[in-house]
């Protein structure tokens, strides 16, 4: 890059006499020259040397070649640079690193490079590195490193003839503790680098943030681009702190927006703009981590600034004035408002304020509920009533209009919103046809009238199909019915090798249908169960699908299903044995048998139902006895489960009952 | 800093760095090599005929499992790059020269656990120090308990060595935003000392990545909600090897 030192003009008397200031060469120098410039000295030499690399290759005129990056790692815990430019002559290391400010490449904006510091930059973090360089057939391999008095020295290690290509390898030990730093630094550098670098000892993500597009003209000669980035997001942070940002050279610098005359780009925390710039377009400090914020710096990122918000607004009403529907300019004006500060503070038409909207749902005859769908997979539903064009232009939500007749049912909203991958979704019963017609066409692309679908019959499509199999522990699982199905305790077994592909889900659903596509959409599920389940024929118990299916199930895992299921049987058996005690109003568990024994069994229902339970899930237990060993140690751990009609008496299950409640730990 | 030229071998040495060539080569070698201290050794004995061995550190160590290293010491699993505390635990190994198949099985067990959102919060945790891996893939991590061996918050819970607490997932509060909520809680050592106070025990708690399931935001990510965990022993000190035996 050309430097430019300003000329001026000085007169003085002839009796004046000039003693000119000099610097000493002392390691302090050395050391404030070479290391004290930086900020960051990781990101230093990252940055340094790969620019250096890249004039190299363009001196080379080998700009297509990548240059080759080695990231430090526990094995080899060095970071490197081999590119394929021009190479160095003796003559020349010697020369360049034994003298700062030497560059080759100050006085033409072809190069990055311009003030002959940036190849010493290895300093600021090492007292010793290694310089390589291939030159027409010759290996020439140096150490620079600081002497004994703290000044930098270099010192030829070996000369030797070679086929390498010309280039130059600079190697730089790295501190365990620095290797991540190492990794941030070159995920910030080479993101932006047009030809990035191979880069080895080390996978980094070099994509670039995600455009945000549609704001300006595609057919623009702004040279600026937008990306739609969150500043809160920790794997993003390497692109950059600024929301505005020049990039020359292949190198990314932040601007000061404190700097700026007062912009009406409203960039917030969603988005960053990035301004291609020419080498020489801006000055940039000594250590180049940041802009020289000189005068011809600040006019030039002022001018782009200046250019993007014309080129904003004049796409914006050009866009606006096309647009017939409420709805449309309102979500234009959203998308618009990311990245635009209208200063006029209303923009009125037809007497609806785009800018300030308070329009109520029901203005546009709607109704509006917002559904979600929590952790746990619950479902809330919430009444909206005013319009929040969020609704409209953020891809979270999903839109559904229905007709003022259909009932909205929650299931089928859940279903549709699992089927689509949403977590959120507005509902809109629409009352008046024309008037949200007005407001929204509900042909057109934004709202569209979806039909809910119907949700299937997991049951019948589960038991045609063999390719996959849900074993469930839980006794009472009934796929087509919401309230009774534990998929906590459920285990998915491929059937094909008989792994184990998942099991606890985070999620409470109504349909083993459903639990699949969780895991894996549109499978086809056989449920199978512990328990005898004669009800449902698609349920089939676990010995059963084992035999028909041929699964190789091995003894621990069986045991595993077997012990899920008794865990929650224990459960069950106390609840009811509290019921029961609780609605014979008796002290003992014997006491509430006898109880039921001589009480007419019509008048106490629910302590019948209760002790019918007991007695059918007690039976059940009772026959695990093929997997003894992780039941015998069940039963040693809850006696009372195997002695129903002994005397319990009524603290102990209230005491048992406490315990469960208390599952803090 | 010395410099020397003996026959084709030549080095410069400054604290903590060395470069040298043995005929047309030339080895950068920082403080953190492997073979660091045993390199300088052969240096100043003058026995320069065996330093490549030292140098070439990629056959100190054996792949496990979906851990994969590459020519350049690259370090994957299932082809993503280690991450955060678990590159520091593969370091650590690697440094300590022990087998690794331990961390192997600790990211299939963690690869196993349903939720990412616990992944994620299970790595915050275990960028606190001393949590040593066991050799099936699980960690130690650290629990207060009573004088009684019961649980501090309720006194349910038998915590002697042997037990094994577990309640269905479901049950546990995955919202780190409750920071006292239900579940089993273990800590680290600094945690359970602070929790437990005058007059209580410290136990080894054995965890399995797959039933971690939330990092309540209280106390800087210094405890972790499960839903299974098994007492190991009884505990007076962090532990600081990166693998734990209980033998």
């Amino acid at each position: 890059m050309k430097t430019t030192t300003q000329q001026h003009n000085v007169y003085t008397s002839q009796d004046v006499q000039e003693k000119k200031f000099s610097i000493a060469g002392t390691a302090m120098a050395f050391e404030i020259l070479s290391s004290k410039i930086y900020t960051d000295p990781h990101l230093a030499i990252v940055r340094e040397l790969s620019t250096n690399a890249y004039d190299s290759h363009k001196q080379a005129g080998n700009t297509d070649k990548q240059f080759v990056v080695h990231l430090p790692n526990i094995l080899q815990p060095h970071f490197s640079i081999r590119d394929y430019g021009t190479g160095l002559t003796k003559a020349q290391i010697e020369n360049i690193y034994t003298t700062y400010f030497a560059s080759t490449r100050s006085n033409s904006n072809e190069y990055v490079g311009a003030l002959g510091l940036g190849s010493k930059s290895p300093f600021a973090y090492t007292n010793q590195f290694v310089v390589i360089s291939y030159k027409d057939g010759y290996c020439y391999k140096y150490s620079a490193f600081k002497n004994q008095n703290g000044e930098p020295a270099i010192a030829i290690l070996s000369e030797t003839t070679t086929e390498e290509p010309n280039g130059l390898e600079i190697v730089v030990n790295v501190r365990q503790e620095d290797f991540y730093k190492f990794y941030i630094a070159a995920q910030k550098v080479y993101t932006w680098f047009k030809n990035k670098p191979i880069v080895n000892g080390h996978i980094i993500n070099l994509e670039k943030p995600a455009s945000l597009d549609g704001l300006v003209d595609s057919q623009n000669d702004l040279n600026i681009e937008i990306y739609n980035i969150n500043k809160y997001d920790h794997d993003q942070v390497q692109y950059s702190k600024s929301w505005i940002n020049v990039l020359m050279g292949g190198i990314l610098y932040g601007v000061d927006c404190g700097s700026l005359t007062i912009s009406r780009l409203a960039l917030y925390n969603s988005a960053m703009i990035v301004i291609h710039a020419d080498i020489g377009d801006v000055d940039i400090s000594a250590s180049r981590e940041e802009l020289y914020l000189s005068e011809k710096t600040i006019n030039y990122v002022n001018s782009k600034v200046r250019d993007l918000e014309d080129a904003i607004l004049s796409k914006f009403f050009k866009e606006f004035g096309s647009l017939d529907k409420t709805l449309d300019k309102l979500v234009l004006v959203e998308n618009t408002k990311r990245i635009y500060n209208f200063i006029d503070n209303s923009l009125i038409e037809d007497g609806f304020d785009y800018l300030n909207t308070y329009m109520r749902f029901e203005d546009v005859g709607v109704r509006a509920w917002e559904y979600e769908i929590g952790f746990n997979q619950r479902i809330r539903k919430d009444k909206i009533l005013y319009i929040d064009s969020k609704y409209f232009y953020n891809k979270r939500y999903s839109i559904i209009t229905v007709a003022e007749n259909e009932s909205i049912d929650s299931k089928k909203i859940k279903y549709f919103m699992q089927q689509n991958n949403k977590t959120t979704c507005i509902v809109l019963v629409v009352d008046d046809i024309i008037k949200f017609n007005k407001f929204a066409n509900i042909q057109g692309q934004k709202i569209s009238e979806i039909k809910l679908p119907k949700i299937p019959k997991a049951s019948k499509q589960a038991y045609q199909s063999k390719d996959y199999l849900i074993v469930s522990s839980h006794g009472t699982m009934d796929p087509d019915n919401s309230s009774t199905i534990d998929p906590n305790n459920t285990f998915i077994v491929e059937r094909r090798n008989s792994t184990l592909l998942c099991h606890d889900f985070e999620t409470q659903s109504w349909s083993i249908l459903e639990i699949a596509n969780l895991i894996k959409p549109n499978v086809n599920v056989i449920a199978v169960t512990a328990a005898k389940m004669k009800k449902f024929p698609y349920i089939k118990r676990l010995d059963t699908a084992i035999q028909e299916f041929d699964i190789n199930l091995s003894k621990e895992m069986k045991a595993s299903i077997y012990r899920k299921y008794h865990m929650k049987s224990k459960d069950i058996i106390y609840g009811s044995l509290m019921e029961l005690i609780k609605d014979c109003k008796s002290e003992t568990v014997s006491e509430a048998f006898k109880a039921m024994s001589i009480t007419d069994s019509s008048q106490n229902q629910s302590a019948q139902n209760a002790y019918v339970r007991i007695l059918k899930i007690k039976d059940i237990a009772l026959d695990f006895s093929e997997f003894i060993d992780p039941i015998q140690k069940f039963y040693e751990k809850y006696p009372l489960l195997c002695s129903v009609s002994q005397n319990i008496s009524k603290d102990e299950v209230i005491n048992y009952i406490n315990f469960k409640d208390n599952q803090f730990s | 800093m010395n410099t020397q030229t003996k026959s084709s071998v030549s080095f410069v040495m400054t604290e903590n760095n060395l470069v040298l060539t043995i005929g047309e080569n030339i080895y950068s070698i920082g403080k953190d090599h492997l073979n660091y201290d045993k390199i300088l050794d052969k240096i100043y004995q003058g026995d320069f005929e065996n330093l490549n061995q030292y140098i070439d550190t990629r056959k100190e160590i054996v792949e496990s499992g979906k851990i994969k290293i590459d020519e350049h010491g690259a370090v994957t699993f299932n082809g993503r790059p280690l991450q955060g505390p678990i590159a520091d635990k593969f370091n650590q190994l690697v440094r300590m020269k022990k087998d690794i198949s331990p961390l192997a099985k600790f990211m299939e067990n963690l690869d196993n656990n349903p939720s990412e959102r616990s992944k994620k919060e299970l790595y915050g945790f275990l960028t606190n120090k001393g949590f040593p891996l066991t050799e099936d893939g699980c960690f130690i991590a650290y629990k207060a308990i009573r004088n009684d061996w019961r649980d501090i918050h309720s006194g349910t819970f038998d915590n002697r060595v042997g037990a094994v607490h577990e309640m269905p997932r479901s049950n546990v509060d995955i919202d780190s935003n409750n920071t006292c909520s239900t579940g089993f809680h273990v800590g680290t050592f600094e945690y359970a000392q602070y929790f437990g106070g005058n007059g209580s025990r410290m136990v080894l708690c054995k965890v399995n990545p797959t039933d971690a399931v939330a990092v309540p935001a209280d106390h800087n990510q210094q405890k972790l909600r499960v839903c299974r965990y098994q007492v190991m022993d009884i505990c007076s000190s962090r532990i600081e090897d990166p693998c734990w035996s209980s033998l």
